[in-house]
């Protein structure tokens, strides 16, 4: 009660929220005992300063608290614990429960379940996953399915307000977390599939008034760029590109979703996000560089205006959705201090640049068996590509690596400044590709391209790995039967944890590589691991189990087996390695701790 | 776009519901066991759905099927079920019950009986508030606030006219969980203020106004363009069961009159019979209620390219230039959407209702309605793709 009613006098009064709200959560992320950033703060780096839980004692962890969704398809993302309330979300119908941790036995404060068009069910692309909400000044901020943004009390769970900002019928879903930024609420939109034009969108936090909204391509004006936009790096590309890399007006239908994970430098009051990739898979219609999807953008939070822009994968032809997170890292790179963003894209390069300007200062192949291009050119930015890897209309392409689903797909990566490794799920996947013509139809699959996926050398599908960003090389790894799709989280207790789809959840020694303690979770897990104190003064490290998103999608939707190319080549993939003979569906979250 | 509003027009008739009801619709059969009672007229109810109806038979349904079981001699006894997603396959076609009244024209898992009443979407407001509406034209509206459950015609109109903006949206299904969704919170919301005008199916707005100390007006919405907004309402019964249908009509014809009654006591705006607005692209499908024949079954069309090679490879073109192996595969076997090569069917599995489906035109389709752009033969050529890919039980090959 009393922080509501603190609330409502700051409302009042007339208070200035937006610079409340911005040292709320500056001052929230440094506070370990919390959980308050989707990516636990501004720079991503899912880092813990927590050290009960050790690499010496991690044996004794034991499940101390689980709690059902309620949702029983893919489970995506991570809870919050802001003070001493934990906040839980699901997979379609996208439920909000919080949860008191103050008082024995976490019992349920409140929950939500927002009122949804089903007609977002059947054009969500790659499972009815959702990744999470976001808090700030007294208020819990989520997207729905159906293309809503909209803000709770999180006191009492009531609905402040709800606006649109996708809408479902042009195929336009909604599953990603978004990110609080001083006194706005930023998020993208998902639909690659379906030849939207994604774009990116400020909402006042208080109101939800639209601030601003930035296309990913198209007119200079729509994707709003800064008068010095990639002054550094004007072979980037610059005015007028959004529209010229296309083929007459393809841009309209460009696809760059931009679901992913954000990123916020409050120094240079920068947000960074990427976006997804251009409109049909099939790439013969729409030759040309196709910007600005598959790039990188950094963005002034306050009037949406592009600063720089870097594309990873010009005319893509794989693809190779660019949504992937950014790390924002200190790191001495040749003997320079950069101000550093590590992205790990799904076209199998780990890219360094300077977040500053967007310079490129390296890419290397963080998944061996990556052969569509031999490198990445540091001095034009471009791929050096292996031409017979390249798709084309009418031609079955074979041997692609990686897959569409990305050497990494969205799992976001963690880093800790003790040993200065990054920790990665990956992906050891290759695919063959082709691509043919398709007939835009506003709300309808705009896709264009079979794939067949398949594992990639070695039989094995995926990887866990420590990976040293500074000198752009893999430290250590640990292969699984499964794509490693869960987020990683790493203590500085000098543990790092993910989870398996054949459903593991384990800790390894973060230097060393070695496993130190796996628990057995009831359905395979895609979320991402996080850590927190409770009032008890205990750390707890929790995780979503329940099996979905692209790869898991046959086992969470229950498909039959007779179409490899079902769900865009995730059914073949998934049966080939028996993924429904070690999980079915689930959703619940799972609170761990040490044996008393 | 016609036959997917339709399928949620009236009572909400889809969703997700539970299993409990099971048990007692097991229960009617049961109930009746002296022989020397009137024999029964064994309705399929909705146990909580008023004005339509409830356990208590408070409902105006409750009421009509009073009247009709008396006409024919016999006493209703009610099988409950929630009117949502499941309710034909679970209380007709399981064989608890014969009759559900408040059937809307396009629902076509049942045999329909003959119009007993018709009624259209309406706008509702407060009168108090200084407003004086004749359409959804009216200027104010882009300036109030609007309610609307989900996914019913009405929603479409509002499109339309650029309304989305200033739109709530409400579920009209029940809430398994609770009730707090109940689609009696579109009006109480009105009622409350919090909305300044909801657009909502006659019967419910209707009686909202008949029973709420608020002064409301109701202004019946004309259909539109694709956008059918007034709709007949009939009893069904099982495919097949020509003579109940026939008793059950030739009772709405003999005790119209009390029917009336009842309609109006619950402030049921009502519709003339037959008076389907001119925009109707198909005034023939809703046939008038004092039809001297019964309306014949509507014609069920068959794929004129069933195992025509040709066909089949223009129509696997076809299937992969309009997108529809994003969502069913390139093989068929599904991933966004289901399967189109085993032998589970949601809507049917036969030409005419796999036609309507790709049209947009099945009731309650959860597949997008966006290939009613399509052209009638390019429809035909994905099915006779789809029949050559089949990879089911052959025995249950009814094309």
């Amino acid at each position: 009660m009393k922080r509501s009613i603190c609330a409502i006098a700051a409302l009042a009064l007339g208070l200035p929220l937006a610079i409340a709200a911005n040292d709320e959560l500056m001052t929230r992320q440094d506070d370990d005992n919390q959980w308050v950033l989707p990516g636990k703060n501004y720079s991503a780096t899912r880092y813990s300063s927590l050290d009960q839980i050790t690499a010496d004692n991690v044996a004794n962890l034991t499940q101390v608290w689980s709690f059902s969704t309620g949702a029983l398809r893919g489970h995506e993302g991570q809870p919050l614990v802001v003070d001493s309330t934990m906040y839980v979300h699901s997979a379609y119908p996208n439920h909000v429960y919080a949860i008191d941790l103050a008082e024995e036995g976490w019992p349920i404060k409140w929950r939500y379940t927002p009122v949804q068009d089903d007609r977002a069910v059947p054009v969500a692309c790659c499972d009815l996953v959702h990744r999470g909400v976001n808090y700030v000044d007294g208020r819990i901020l989520m997207t729905t399915l159906d293309g809503h943004v909209l803000a709770l009390d999180a006191e009492s769970g009531e609905e402040l307000w709800k606006v649109r900002n996708a809408d479902p019928l042009r195929g336009e879903t909604m599953t990603m977390a978004g990110l609080v930024v001083k006194d706005k609420y930023i998020v993208g939109v998902s639909g690659g599939e379906f030849g939207i034009r994604g774009w990116v969108a400020a909402y006042a936090v208080e109101s939800g008034e639209q601030l601003w909204k930035a296309y990913s391509m198209g007119p200079d004006e729509d994707v709003m760029l800064a008068p010095d936009f990639n002054e550094a790096n004007p072979h980037y590309g610059g005015s007028g590109a959004g529209t010229e890399t296309w083929p007459g007006d393809r841009w309209r239908n460009g696809g760059g979703a931009t679901w992913g994970w954000y990123a916020y430098d409050p120094d240079l009051d920068l947000i960074y996000y990427s976006t997804g990739n251009p409109g049909t898979w099939n790439p013969t219609p729409r030759e040309g560089d196709n910007k600005w999807s598959m790039t990188i953008f950094a963005r002034d939070p306050d009037t949406g205006l592009a600063k720089w822009a870097y594309q990873m994968t010009p005319w893509d032809a794989w693809d190779y959705d660019g949504v992937n997170e950014h790390v924002l890292l200190d790191l001495t790179v040749d003997g320079r201090d950069v101000k550093a963003l590590v992205h790990f894209d799904r076209n199998g390069f780990a890219y360094v640049l300077d977040r500053t300007d967007g310079t490129l200062l390296s890419a290397e192949k963080f998944v061996e068996a990556t052969n569509w291009a031999e490198r990445i050119d540091l001095e034009t930015g471009r791929p050096v590509e292996v031409p017979e890897k390249r798709t084309r209309q009418g031609v079955n392409t074979l041997d692609i690596c990686p897959s569409a689903m990305g050497a990494k797909n969205q799992q976001p990566v963690s880093f800790s400044p003790r040993t200065g490794l990054i920790y990665a799920g990956t992906n050891n996947l290759c695919m063959n590709y082709e691509g043919f013509e398709v007939r835009y139809i506003a709300g309808a699959p705009y896709v264009g391209a079979n794939v067949r996926i398949f594992a990639g050398p070695g039989g094995y599908q995926g990887e866990f790995m420590a990976w040293n960003p500074a000198a752009g090389e893999k430290v250590w790894g640990i292969t699984e039967p499964f794509p490693v799709w869960t987020g990683t989280v790493v203590t500085a207790g000098d543990v790092v944890f993910y989870g398996t789809m054949d459903r593991w959840f384990k800790a390894v020694d973060a230097r060393s590589g070695e496993p130190l303690w796996q628990t057995r979770l009831p359905s395979g897990s895609i979320g991402n691991p996080m850590t927190f104190v409770a009032p008890d003064g205990k750390q707890y490290v929790a995780i979503y189990s329940g099996i979905g998103g692209w790869f898991g999608l046959p086992v969470a939707a229950d498909l039959s087996r007779e179409d490899p190319l079902g769900a865009l080549g995730a059914v073949g993939a998934a049966y080939d390695s028996g993924l429904d003979r070690v999980t079915s569906v689930g959703g619940t979250l799972h609170v761990f701790a040490l044996e008393d | 776009m016609t036959g997917t509003s339709r399928g949620v027009v009236a009572a909400r008739s889809v969703a997700a519901t539970v299993g409990a009801c099971a048990l007692l619709a097991a229960q009617a059969p049961a109930a009746a066991p002296v022989p020397a009672q009137a024999p029964a007229l064994r309705v399929c109810g909705d146990p909580e759905n008023l004005p339509f109806s409830n356990e208590r038979l408070e409902g105006f349904e409750n009421r009509i099927a009073a009247v009709v079981a008396a006409e024919l001699g016999a006493t209703p006894v009610y099988a409950w079920w929630p009117h949502q997603r499941g309710l034909v396959r679970n209380t007709i076609d399981a064989g608890t019950c014969d009759v559900i009244f408040g059937v809307p024209e396009g629902l076509d898992f049942v045999l329909w009986t003959e119009p007993y009443y018709r009624s259209s979407y309406v706008m509702a407001y407060r009168g108090d508030r200084g407003y004086d509406f004749r359409s959804l034209d009216a200027p104010e509206l882009h300036e109030l606030r609007i309610g609307v459950h989900v996914n019913t015609p009405p929603e479409e109109s509002l499109a339309r006219r650029g309304l989305l903006d200033n739109v709530s949206t409400y579920s009209l299904f029940f809430d398994p969980r609770g009730d707090r969704d109940r689609p009696r919170k579109l009006l109480d919301d009105l009622v409350a203020g919090t909305l300044d005008v909801a657009v909502a199916w006659g019967p419910l707005a209707g009686w909202t106004a008949t029973t709420s100390d608020a002064p409301i007006e109701l202004v019946p919405l004309e259909d539109e363009p694709g956008v059918p907004l007034s709709f007949d309402i009939s009893m069904g019964v099982a495919k097949g069961n020509e003579a109940l249908k026939g008793r059950l009509e030739s009772a709405i014809d003999r005790r119209r009159a009390e029917i009336l009654a009842i309609l109006e006591e619950y402030g049921v705006p009502l519709v003339p019979a037959g008076a389907s607005g001119a925009a109707d692209p198909n005034p023939e499908a809703a046939p008038p209620a004092s039809a001297p024949t019964a309306p014949a079954p509507a014609p069920r069309r068959l794929n004129p390219f069933t195992g025509n090679a040709d066909m089949a490879a223009e129509g696997r073109a076809l299937y992969f230039e309009v997108g529809c192996q994003g969502c069913h595969g390139g093989g068929g076997g599904g991933g966004m959407a289901t399967s189109v090569i085993d032998d589970a069917w949601t809507f049917g599995s036969d030409d005419e209702a796999l036609f309507r489906l790709i049209k947009g035109e099945m009731p309650d389709q959860t597949m997008p309605t966006v290939y009613s752009v399509l052209e009638d033969d390019e429809v035909w050529k994905i099915l006779a793709f789809i029949r050559s890919v089949y990879a089911g039980d052959p025995g249950r090959i009814d094309w």
